[in-house]
């Protein structure tokens, strides 16, 4: 039988019982609906950890901090810590647990303290496999505009306002985009600031117009004592205090405004837990050199490396855990929110599956009605010279033509559903951000709708075997007397 | 060469003491434009024998050969090409399919034999006309009386122009009027198609007023 032929014998064939293949065609749209739209989910999910999280680059970040000072423990193999005295084996061992857990939880005993110096950073920069080493300078300052008189110009208010500043370098990829009104830094020594228009806003500079004015304005810088650590607990808000005495003033420009950063818009993940409190921001080089104007600070609060590549990375972090020193990246996070998101993928997936199992048991059950329906009629078809195999690909293509169809509005409502939930899902997170979400959380690629028919037709078919053998097999005398 | 040639042929249903003998070495030949009627009482074997001739069931034993081709040693798709080019079959109760319109029932042997679709309509068009239904040509069965239903299973038979023609009780299910219009249409398209006619019936008026030839079954023999 040629194809064209065979194509309208099934659609005739369905369209003999409207309602059953509504039915039928039904639990295919169904199921193959499920199975699109979580499909579609974990492409979304994983593509926006890839694209925000699990890049490249931001893979390639480690972040260091003062440590404990563990390099001990862990250059005798992370051996379990001594436990004296005449005990049991499973008192010692309890004990040696919990020695291990409070070490991790903080300064453990007999360990010292890691603080990042001049020379850790000088041993940190020369780590191999590293790209970068930049340190994160945090310090608090206090804000004026010196007006002609020598007082705070700032509208509102007459006392300074006072301002936390992050270091970060003239060739940063994100933040230059966040810009309000000016620009960012021309090159890493350039006297100036970069500042928040929130800071602007408590100081009384509310709208655009105002904050833009203050581009080339000089901003004063005052700086009060206070020593690496103090500066350290300012991210916290705790200090150092207004009554301590003035270091340092600095007159600077002010180079841009700058906005925060959107919830999910692009950022440096591990830059961005340090970034997250800042007022102002400072070029890195002349960041170091307001830094080094107060003596007795040591080294930055942490320093953001960079692996030439994420193979370095494993080896970067176990380098610098042997110097004591805290080190944290993304990598495990991300294997973790992988694992999680394919873990959900198989879960959901095993349940659109069920209910793609109950449409094929809809299909077989609707061809096996078929065939005793019409077992005159392949009785009469075999006698007309129908061999077994066209009596056959009869019904596969009827069971096709089901799936087809089924798979085509399945696919098409999996799409519709993807954009409803994209929607949803959007003001979601523009409810829990209060920012504007530009991303996908359903992704519907060309390939998944193809994916998602060819399944269905698949599966159509494959649920036809048993009622087409059935079919095949029917005796033309005993059909043609029934 | 006759068109047809049965030899010792033997069907049995069932197996020991519950075997049934339906045809007991039955011999007979068939000459290419003889219009065969084959009667008998039910139970005689007439049905196997049509079945036997149709390529729809196979022989016990003896060698059924039609146009030269033995049908006892045939694969089941020479038998499906056998059925398809070789005969045409009338069967008492029309077999139409219901919401086919007389054409498409007509054209069913077209599709499955591959005729390609530009072909179809003249012959379609020939065998309506051939049983004198051009104009009931869009009808389905459900608008057809029983006479011009089996017409058209006349025509879906002969729309291929096979050399043989088997008829299983056609004027069965028809009123005696009907009847004599249905073997009179086929003594007609046998002589001018030129194909052979075996046409089983249990009446012997209408074998009389159409069949060249006579072939008396009893309890599965060809009575002499």
């Amino acid at each position: 039988m040629r194809a064209a032929d065979l194509r309208r014998e099934a659609w005739r064939a369905l369209r003999a019982s409207p309602l059953r293949t509504l039915l039928t065609g039904g639990g295919i749209a169904v199921g193959t609906m499920a199975l699109t739209l979580i499909l579609s989910l974990s492409l979304g999910l994983t593509g926006v950890l890839a694209e925000l999280v699990a890049t490249d680059e931001q893979l390639r970040h480690l972040v260091v901090m003062p440590g404990f000072g563990r390099a001990e423990s862990r250059k005798n193999g992370g051996a379990a810590p001594a436990v004296e005295g005449e005990m049991s084996d499973v008192k010692r061992q309890r004990l040696q647990r919990v020695m291990l857990k409070r070490t991790r939880g903080g300064p453990p005993f007999q360990v010292r303290s890691v603080v990042i110096d001049a020379e850790t950073e000088k041993e940190l920069s020369a780590l191999p496999g590293l790209e970068s080493a930049r340190p994160f300078l945090q310090e608090r300052f206090e804000l004026s505009f010196p007006g002609a008189d020598g007082r705070n110009a700032a509208p509102t208010t007459e006392k300074p306002q006072g301002a936390l500043s992050l270091a970060i370098q003239a060739d940063h990829p994100y933040y230059p985009g966040r810009l309000l009104a000016g620009r960012w830094f021309a090159r890493d020594d350039e006297p100036g600031v970069v500042i928040h228009e929130y800071v602007l806003y408590r100081m009384g500079i509310t709208s655009d117009e105002a904050q833009a004015a203050l581009v080339g304005k000089t901003i004063r810088l005052t700086a009060r004592k206070s020593t690496a650590m103090q500066q350290a607990a300012a991210m916290l808000g705790i200090g150092p205090r207004g009554d301590a005495p003035v270091a340092y003033t600095e007159d600077v420009p002010v180079l841009g405004v700058i906005r925060e950063r959107f919830g999910m818009e692009r950022a440096n993940v591990l830059e961005e837990a340090f970034a997250m409190q800042a007022d102002l921001f400072l070029a890195t080089d002349f960041a170091r050199k307001l830094w080094d104007r107060q003596e007795g600070r040591g080294g930055p609060q942490a320093m953001l490396l960079t692996a030439e590549s994420i193979g370095d990375v494993e080896s970067v972090e176990s380098r610098v855990g042997d110097m004591g020193l805290e080190v944290r990246s993304i990598r495990e996070g991300v294997q973790a929110m992988q694992t999680f998101l394919n873990v959900m993928t198989a879960v959901a997936s095993v349940l659109a599956g069920i209910a793609v199992f109950v449409a094929a048991l809809g299909i077989v059950n609707t061809l096996v009605m078929s065939v005793l329906e019409r077992t005159k009629e392949i009785g009469l078809l075999k006698a007309l010279g129908a061999t077994d195999g066209d009596v056959a690909r009869l019904f596969v293509a009827e069971a096709a033509l089901l799936g087809f169809a089924g798979g085509a509005i399945g696919t098409a409502l999996g799409w519709a559903l993807s954009l409803v939930g994209d929607a949803i899902g959007r003001r979601l997170i523009e409810q829990a951000f209060l920012m504007p979400y530009e991303g996908d959380l359903f992704r519907f690629p060309a390939w998944l709708t193809f994916a998602g028919l060819a399944f269905a037709v698949v599966v159509a078919c494959t649920a036809a075997i048993v009622p087409t053998l059935r079919a095949a097999r029917v005796d033309p005398v005993a059909a043609l007397r029934s | 060469m006759p068109l047809v040639e049965l030899r010792d042929v033997e069907k049995r249903y069932g197996r020991g003491a519950a075997e049934v003998a339906a045809l007991r070495g039955v011999t007979m030949d068939v000459e290419r434009g003889e219009f065969v009627a084959v009667l008998g009482r039910s139970g005689s074997g007439k049905s196997t024998l049509m079945n036997l001739l149709a390529g729809l069931d196979r022989p016990t034993s003896g060698t059924i050969r039609v146009d030269g081709r033995d049908l006892s040693q045939a694969t089941p798709a020479e038998l499906a090409a056998y059925r398809a080019r070789t005969i045409g079959v009338v069967f008492q109760q029309f077999h139409l399919l219901p919401g086919r319109t007389a054409a498409e029932q007509v054209a069913l042997p077209l599709v499955l034999d591959e005729t390609p679709p530009g072909e179809r309509a003249a012959l379609v068009a020939a065998a309506l006309d051939a049983v004198g239904l051009s104009r009931r040509a869009t009808h389905v069965p459900a608008e057809l009386s029983g006479g011009e239903q089996q017409r058209v299973a006349v025509a879906r038979a002969v729309v291929r122009k096979p050399p043989l023609l088997l008829c299983d009780e056609p004027t069965g299910n028809l009123d005696s009027v009907n009847a004599e219009a249905v073997v009179d249409l086929l003594s007609g398209l046998r002589a001018r198609l030129g194909c052979t006619v075996v046409m089983i019936t249990h009446e012997p008026d209408l074998a009389d007023r159409v069949a060249s030839r006579r072939v008396r079954m009893e309890d599965g023999r060809i009575a002499p």
